[in-house]
């Protein structure tokens, strides 16, 4: 058995973290957002729209989010090093304020109620002690296009961009348990549990928190057990090809316990710390020490990754 | 909130699934050229001549692309300036090899072609004549004073030199009861995602834009890094990524493709795509590669006093984007979650006859995590403490936050023993280890590891 506790932060090497935004609420109400940062298998546009609805009080599938194109956003961070909800989800709630500050502000004329009574809940808006007297959110959208419906000195459109500056990292920890068994004939390993929690800030999206995990723990495996560039003396590559260069696969994949733990980040608005990455610094370690674990009995203090069956057969010969 | 924390499947999803992704190389413009790239098979050599008059003249290329005509059309590839390291020398990155190759699969001319195949077919007929050097393959034998020196205007291997320090370590090796030593060496990954990078760059004159559609994780940056190399406004330059199929890291930097088929489709006035190959997109960059040599001090108790570390960086042959970043990052990972209340991390990145490193899923955490988590093993093993006991004895606790590490982070908030006793205490943790030790088949070794008392 073995454990591996981690700490990793979220942002490439030194912060400030920052990223950008832009909403657009279109006058039939649906609403449009551009982000700086370039989801490519993460799902920001699912959690993003996630963060969207629960803001506007609308619904997550009303919320179309785009990406990746210089031509929508002037600048933008991209999506690496566990950035993706910790950078871009912040830039988009900073910029979210605005806008739900301005439809407030519009929704109390309409609504001829205080600012500060406004609701946005169920696609609509109403004043907190009086539900009933509600306005549908499209409806809220068309009047803020239409300067007869609009307070003095408030001009038509829901446009709002901006950008949102961490000035240090958030750091999230996990930890992860592997229990492995290595056969004494052969030097293979399997992995027979493997448990791992994360404590990652606040979560928007269990099921693509675990999705991370999932994808993380699998080339943690890898790392452990299966894969290595091998180079000759003369610098010729031996493992140039797939057949030769062994990836992780679903069947070295083992199934996963998970659980996480929230611990919320003083340090941006979502209270997020990114978890991409998380999982690739424990799990590599976990299953090595588990590993060295089994073989400890025999007298083997070390053995580099990848933990190939023949570095551990020779390890048991010559114990 | 009603959808913070709630599962809802990805909408990215239904389009996907039924096909209807549109991956780099799903792109198709009219009168769009396929390009293909002549790499080196050596891993350290002098090109004395390259001949691509067969090539030129095979059937349906359109041009040849050397180094030569690259000359003061293109810079060279950018790398990020480590302001941090106290030694940086990144050796010039040309976009293709001149006169020398420095690594197995190293870029040295395009075929751009009418289709794929057409271009492949020309490759092949390119005669490049090499005089091979010595490589140098080993980071810790580049090192030597006789090693062969692979870029000689820098007149040394080691690239990057830091140290990153903080505490009294002495007295921390002066208290200790017990020190472990132990060399790790975490290997060189390919980072191999399922799409593998690719560019189509197309030139409309009469608008004076280029349009970029890379396999990157970075657009907004691949458009600043061209607008520099390839002398144009950022205004004039449109970068888009369409569905990428993972990046891991490998696809967060300039490669020389991405400056070479833009150029191309500037210079031909057609589209181009290229499409790395999957034996290329093994050789083009690798991520790992540190040697590690860690001293620990600690009490009988399993109090970790002071970390004394050297890490040497296989940095490759040249610097991409992240190339130095990741070993800095390494130094300061090796904190971990622990108080440990003095380090001492010297970090030296070594110029290699082998493909460029640079960040890869975690890009310095799963380095300094390893050697750091091996090394609390090895203190419990040591001293027959059990490896909770000594994480839990090493935690930083929920109340010391924010907290600086003696690397220089600073960590905003955690409940460490918390999140640890979760996972221990999952029922399905305890049951998995008894039924390994009951149920395990002759022959294979059980391990007495004491499950803890909570």
């Amino acid at each position: 058995m073995g454990l591996a506790t981690v700490v990793k932060g979220s942002g490439g090497r030194v912060p400030p973290l920052t990223d950008h935004a832009r909403v657009i609420i279109e006058p039939s109400g649906h609403i449009t957002v551009h982000t700086g940062v370039s989801p490519h298998g993460q799902g920001s546009a699912t959690t993003f729209a996630q963060v969207v609805a629960d803001v506007l009080g609308v619904t997550p599938a009303e919320v179309q989010v785009l990406h990746s194109d210089t031509a929508l956003l002037p600048a933008g961070g991209g999506t690496a090093a566990s950035r993706g909800l910790v950078a871009g989800g912040s830039a988009l709630y900073v910029v979210l304020q605005e806008a739900r500050q301005k439809l407030a502000l519009v929704a109390s004329h309409l609504l001829d109620c205080p600012l500060a009574d406004v609701c946005f809940q169920d696609q609509r808006v109403f004043p907190q002690h009086d539900p009933e007297h509600h306005v549908p959110f499209p409806q809220l959208a068309r009047a803020a296009y239409n300067d007869a419906q609009l307070p003095p000195g408030v001009e038509p459109g829901l446009d709002f961009r901006g950008s949102h500056t961490i000035r240090t990292s958030p750091y999230a920890f996990a930890a992860h348990v592997a229990v492995v068994e290595v056969s004494q004939e052969t030097g293979a390993v399997r992995v027979l549990r493997y448990v791992a929690v994360h404590d990652a800030g606040r979560i928007i999206n269990p099921l693509l928190a675990a999705g991370q995990v999932h994808g993380a723990i699998a080339q943690g495996v890898g790392q452990a057990l299966l894969e290595g560039m091998v180079y000759s003396p003369e610098g010729q590559p031996a493992t140039g090809s797939l057949l030769d260069y062994a990836l992780p696969r679903a069947s070295t994949t083992p199934a996963l316990i998970l659980d996480t733990v929230e611990t919320l980040s003083p340090l941006n608005p979502l209270g997020a710390k990114g978890i991409g990455e998380l999982p690739t610094l424990a799990a590599p370690v976990a299953i090595a020490n588990a590993v060295m674990d089994a073989l400890s009995h025999v007298g083997v203090r070390h053995i580099d990754t990848p933990l190939t069956p023949e570095k551990i057969w020779h390890a048991l010969q010559g114990a | 909130m009603v959808y913070t924390g709630q599962s809802v499947k990805r909408f990215e999803d239904p389009r996907l699934l039924t096909g209807q992704g549109t991956f780099l190389d799903d792109l198709k413009l009219p009168g769009m050229l396929h390009a293909a790239i002549l790499r080196s098979p050596h891993a350290h050599a002098h090109i004395t001549s390259i001949d691509t008059a067969a090539a030129r003249h095979a059937p349906g290329v359109v041009a040849v692309l050397t180094a030569e005509d690259l000359e003061g059309v293109v810079e060279s590839i950018p790398t990020r300036r480590e302001t941090e390291a106290e030694e940086l020398r990144p050796p010039v990155h040309p976009v293709l090899a001149r006169d020398k190759v420095c690594y197995v699969g190293q870029p040295i001319a395009i075929v751009v072609a009418q289709d794929l195949a057409l271009a492949q077919d020309a490759r092949a007929l390119i005669q490049v004549d090499y005089a091979p050097l010595s490589p140098v393959v080993d980071p810790v034998e580049a090192m030597q004073a006789d090693a062969p020196i692979v870029h000689q205007e820098l007149g040394t291997n080691i690239a990057l030199r830091t140290l990153n320090a903080g505490g009294d370590v002495e007295a921390a090796f002066a208290q200790a009861t017990h020190v472990v030593r132990q060399h790790y060496q975490v290997q060189r990954l390919a980072p191999a995602p399922l799409e593998t990078r690719g560019i189509v760059a197309d030139y409309q004159p009469q608008d004076d834009m280029l349009t970029v559609w890379d396999s990157t994780q970075h657009p907004h940056a691949i458009r600043d890094h061209l607008a520099q190399v390839l002398h144009r406004p950022e205004s004039r330059l449109r970068v888009v990524a369409p569905d990428v199929g993972g990046g891991f890291g490998e696809k967060g930097g300039l490669y020389p493709e991405e400056i070479a088929i833009p150029a191309l489709a500037m210079r031909l006035g057609r589209p181009v795509k290229w499409v790395e190959e999957r034996w290329a997109n093994l050789l083009a960059f690798h991520g790992r590669g540190h040697t590690v040599d860690v001293e620990a001090a600690a009490q009988q108790d399993g109090t970790l006093l002071g970390l004394r570390v050297q890490i040497v960086a296989d940095l490759g042959a040249y610097f991409l984007m992240s190339t130095p970043t990741v070993p800095l990052l390494t130094s300061h990972r090796l904190a971990g979650p622990y108080k440990t209340p003095a380090m001492h991390v010297e970090v030296r990145g070594v110029i290699t006859n082998k493909p460029p490193t640079g960040a890869y899923r975690g890009a310095g955490g799963p380095e300094a995590a390893f050697c750091l988590e091996r090394t609390i093993d090895l203190i419990a093993r040591d001293l027959q403490l059990d490896p909770v006991a000594v994480r839990r004895q090493n935690f930083i606790p929920p109340e010391a936050f924010p907290y600086e590490t003696p690397t220089g982070l600073t960590y905003d908030s955690g409940h460490y023993e918390k999140t640890l006793d979760r996972a221990l205490n999952c029922r399905s943790t305890t049951a998995g280890a008894r039924t390994r030790v009951s149920r395990a088949p002759p022959g294979s070794r059980s391990s007495a590891w004491v499950w803890p008392r909570l």
